[in-house]
């Protein structure tokens, strides 16, 4: 299964998950194979949920021209933090493209836990109070495994 | 059930369901993914020989990093306890925590000569996604742990079986 999100002014036509982010809105897909609509990038699916509660998240979405490649030694170090620092409610991260790290959602559920993200340090966060119908719970990955399949965004499995 | 100890290469280790160290419910096979799986019981944080052993895995989870490959940590630590010593190690995998000794009975790896702490024995299983076993060691003394080297050696093997694509698509299969 794939998943897909956005962050929008406006409502998109079909989302199959959308919420209030701030003054903005995030909208997620959890089945489409190809991007269902020009602004979404892909995460991993088990971090949206329709029966998710509310969360703050902590969202880096970064421009097309300052995505690092996903092997970027910063993007690594970022993601061995993640496993190895204190653990979110979820997180995952997001692509675009087989290649390059499109941003991350690490998710909390209390404002003051958003100064653990890892990510923090690969651009400038987002932190939004967003409602429920869109985020779940998803324990930290395993690992120490890193290493993605197919450009998958990380940490899912495939 | 089978005593672990009597499990041989290919045969199938229990699918455990267990808190994290983050107190969230894992079984082995999700913690395996589609990927190789370390699977480590140790005594407690409170062990010399745990620290020293679990200082190894550390060294190689760099590698394991890269290698599609994951490790669980088991033991009768709390929450709390396997949490801050994962944390002091600086490990990146997960720890399991089987407090209530409900695992351990089930398994029969309690090491019955330590009546204070009543904990597992150490051991360590390269087991396959579906958790079939390649191969085990007993730790009770250091010395029957397997070193990195032999870690590597095992990885390696099992790795080999489970990709169809070990030996890389030649040239010309691209036309």
């Amino acid at each position: 299964m794939s998943g897909w999100l956005a962050l929008l002014d406006t409502p998109p036509p079909a989302p199959d998950l959308v919420t209030t982010a701030g003054d903005r809105l995030l909208a997620g897909w959890r089945s489409a194979d190809a991007p269902p609509h020009p602004y979404a990038r892909r995460v991993d699916p088990r971090v949206l949920d329709p029966e998710g509660t509310p969360a703050w998240v902590s969202l880096l979405w970064l421009d097309r021209a300052a995505m690092p490649l996903f092997d970027d030694p910063a993007v690594v170090a970022a993601r061995r933090r993640v496993l190895a620092g204190p653990a979110p409610r979820a997180v995952s991260t997001l692509v675009v493209d087989s290649t390059h790290f499109a941003g991350s959602a690490w998710l909390v559920d209390e404002p003051a836990a958003s100064t653990d993200d890892p990510f923090r340090l690969l651009g400038d966060l987002l932190l939004m109070h967003v409602g429920s119908g869109l985020l779940g719970r998803q324990p930290r990955p395993p690992g120490p495994a890193l290493e993605r399949y197919s450009g998958a965004p990380w940490p899912s499995d495939r | 059930m089978t005593g672990m100890r009597d499990l041989g290469p290919g045969d199938r280790f229990p699918d455990l369901g267990l808190p994290d160290s983050d107190d969230n419910p894992r079984r082995l096979t999700e913690l395996a993914g589609p990927d190789p799986l370390l699977l480590h019981t140790y005594r407690g944080w409170f062990c010399p020989k745990e620290r020293t052993f679990l200082r190894q895995l550390v060294a190689l989870q760099d590698e394991a990093e890269v290698a599609y490959t994951r490790f669980v940590s088991l033991s009768v630590d709390s929450a709390e306890a396997s949490g801050a010593f994962r944390a002091g190690l600086d490990a990146r995998w997960t720890f399991l925590c089987d407090p209530d000794r409900t695992a351990l009975r089930e398994l029969g790896l309690q090491e019955v000569s330590d009546t204070v702490h009543d904990p597992y024995l150490s051991t360590v299983w390269l087991l396959g996604p579906d958790l079939t076993v390649h191969r085990w060691w007993m730790g009770y003394w250091y010395w029957g742990r397997p070193t990195l080297d032999e870690l590597r050696i095992g990885l390696r093997e099992l790795t080999r079986g489970l990709r169809v694509d070990w030996d890389p698509p030649h040239p010309e299969a691209n036309g």
